[in-house]
């Protein structure tokens, strides 16, 4: 849970789900018999529209679910995935919990700090790079585990995280390694190095 | 109680299919005896006697607290209005990862799982809550639907059975307590995950305030076998009539060969750690095994090598710990137990909801006082402490996290007491703070 005050700026854009995201929305209401439920997975979708929660797009989803904008940052604020400020371009998720921890993701961690030359809970300053600190991923058979972006990397090593990094630098693809290789392709961990690519 | 122990049945169910790569598709996975259940008995039984056939299987809840799974069911009342079906695929007590694998490798299992859940109870929409951070099995369930809904097993009269049902997958943003039943309903309502009191549990009043089951992702996964197979077969699996059937054991830690091992409920750890695992990793010593997720009280090495516990809901409740979700955390020699319980002490810190206050202020303290050990700053009194927060967290609130909080540390401070003691003694961890980030 994060606290603070209510992000108030009058400097700040005023946000709008582009058409094509509240159709989206639209069509995810509609699975609920009460609106409320789509909340969430509003917040979500403006995440992925806005990089991050900023106070505009909680007012604007407050007059869409009819609540005050506290209401709705009070949900903001309790879920640790919605960002209430910019994360890297990749967004390096380490597992911090027992089972990682047993298979080495301390000094996992501290070499990817070195790497990428910014520290757990910060972006570096070209943008490129977040690290945060995670509580279970939920792939401890895989220990230890490294989300970037939506893609799980399994069994990683210093080594193994060096390669997907310059890939990543690079603009590569990369796919994600373990369990999650047999989904159904996603974004991925490099969404927009995968759109360079297509280019 | 009448057990089988010389002989287990080594049968795989739910993750039969996980070798085929071909069974995360419809075609797949109707080639290898998918949707057949449904068609057994969608408009040919009464759904009464679906009921009682998953309560004669003897299927007990795989999420954690493993309360029988028929039995559940039976609690709906018979009224009129709608009925809900809420999935809880928020996978997250550490040390478990079973639900992400059967929605990445066989998701058209747990949804023929659904359906028959939906049939029995009579519910017509269901919610797969997903965790936030599980993108991609969203996506395998997600795809997996959609082929479904296409070929008519999911949606308007399904098989011409006049019976209808609706299933939606739903993402979670990442909140640990999301996976406590109720926490998981007002999440789903779309607010904070604040655990409500219960009674009235779920069952009579749950998701937008109706009569809603909760159930497992494993769980359900177990169903469309146990109609196929007779309940007689599922019985016969597992060491007595309370513990039937398989579990997914996630193991993970210091042994040879971690991940998910598929195995009748009822061997010993140490089969499964020794036998199926590989043993210790590098020839080293075991010390201590979580056996079901954090929130289950360590074991050691005497408990697993010397008592032989056995890996049922039944025989771990009786040492004092629990089957919880199937997450066995194996830690060998060179672990230090004080960093061990102040990992999980932090992570339950992290993911106290803040409604009660013993729970938001005992995870806390438990926390500090850990950390403080850990870093040799510990004082003679700490230990006495934590064992007078103890009672204090235990039956006081809303929901179970504080007690499993408590439960976790306390077999922690009671089972390593001497290193817990070497610590303020010595004033540095006599391990080397092995697994510090």
């Amino acid at each position: 849970m994060s606290a603070g005050r209510f992000p108030h700026s009058a400097k700040e854009e005023r946000f709008e789900f582009a058409p094509e995201a509240r159709a989206e929305l639209e069509r995810i209401i509609g699975k609920y018999p009460v609106k409320r439920s789509a909340l969430i997975p509003a917040l979500w979708i403006a995440q992925k529209q806005n990089g991050y929660i900023t106070s505009s797009v909680m007012q604007h989803v407050a007059e869409i679910f009819d609540v005050s904008p506290m209401e709705v940052w009070g949900v903001v604020t309790f879920y640790n995935m919605l960002k209430t400020g910019p994360v890297g371009e990749f967004h390096v998720q380490i597992c911090n919990n027992l089972s990682c921890a047993l298979m080495g993701a301390g000094a996992l961690l501290r070499h990817l700090e070195k790497r990428l030359g910014v520290k757990a809970g910060e972006t570096r300053g070209d943008g490129k790079f977040s690290i945060e600190k995670m509580e279970c991923l939920g792939a401890c058979g895989g220990a230890p585990c490294v989300q970037i972006n939506e893609d799980y990397f399994e069994r990683m090593t210093p080594e193994a995280m060096d390669e997907i990094i310059s890939a990543l630098e690079r603009g590569e693809y990369v796919p994600p390694v373990g369990a999650d290789e047999v989904a159904p392709p996603g974004e991925g961990a490099a969404a927009a190095a995968e759109d360079k690519v297509k280019e | 109680m009448n057990q089988r122990l010389d002989a287990l049945v080594l049968e795989k169910i739910v993750s039969a299919r996980f070798e085929n790569s071909g069974a995360p598709d419809i075609g797949g996975y109707e080639a290898n005896g998918g949707y057949r259940a449904i068609r057994k008995i969608f408009g040919k039984v009464d759904p009464k006697d679906v009921i009682e056939t998953v309560k004669s299987s003897g299927l007990r809840g795989r999420g954690g607290a493993g309360f029988p799974c028929g039995l559940k069911w039976s609690f709906v009342p018979q009224a009129a209005g709608p009925k809900y079906l809420a999935v809880n695929a928020d996978e997250g007590e550490p040390g478990t990862f079973k639900d992400r694998e059967l929605m990445l490798r066989d998701p058209h299992q747990l949804i023929e799982g659904i359906l028959i859940a939906c049939y029995a109870v009579g519910i017509e929409k269901a919610y797969i809550y997903i965790r936030g951070e599980f993108a991609a099995p969203g996506r395998a369930v997600d795809k997996a639907l959609t082929e479904a809904y296409e070929k008519g097993y999911v949606g308007r009269d399904i098989l011409g059975s006049g019976f209808s049902c609706d299933i939606y997958t739903h993402m979670g943003a990442g909140a640990y307590i999301c996976g406590e039943e109720t926490g998981l309903l007002e999440s789903l309502e779309g607010k904070r995950g604040h655990p409500r009191l219960k009674p009235p549990f779920p069952a009579i009043k749950g998701l937008y305030g109706r009569p809603t089951v909760v159930n497992n992702v494993e769980t359900l996964s177990n169903l469309s076998h146990i109609i196929e197979n007779g309940p007689e077969w599922f019985a016969g699996i597992g060491i007595d009539e309370k513990n039937t059937g398989t579990r997914m054991y996630c193991v993970s830690g210091h042994v040879e060969r971690p991940g998910l091992y598929e195995l009748p409920l009822g061997l010993t750890l140490e089969e499964i750690i020794e036998d199926h695992c590989g043993g210790i990793r590098d020839g080293k010593a075991l010390k201590a095994v979580i056996p079901g997720g954090a929130s289950a009280p360590v074991l050691t090495a005497k408990e697993i090598y010397e008592d032989k516990v056995r890996m049922d809901f039944d025989a771990l409740a009786r040492v004092g710990s629990m089957g919880g979700s199937g997450g066995v955390i194996v830690m060998d020699e060179t672990t230090c137990m004080v960093q061990a319980a102040g990992r999980l002490a932090r992570f339950f810190e992290h993911e106290s909801c803040g409604q009660c206050s013993v729970c938001r202020e005992g995870t806390g303290w438990v926390a500090e006082i850990i950390g403080r050990l850990e870093a040799g700053k510990g004082v003679p009194d700490d230990l006495s402490t934590l064992d007078s927060i103890d009672p204090n967290m235990r039956g006081n609130t809303i929901c179970v996290l504080s007690d499993a909080c408590a439960m976790m540390f306390s077999a922690f401070v009671k089972k390593f007491r001497d290193e817990f003691e070497e610590h303020i003694q010595r004033g540095v961890c006599p391990l080397g703070s092995p697994y510090t980030a």
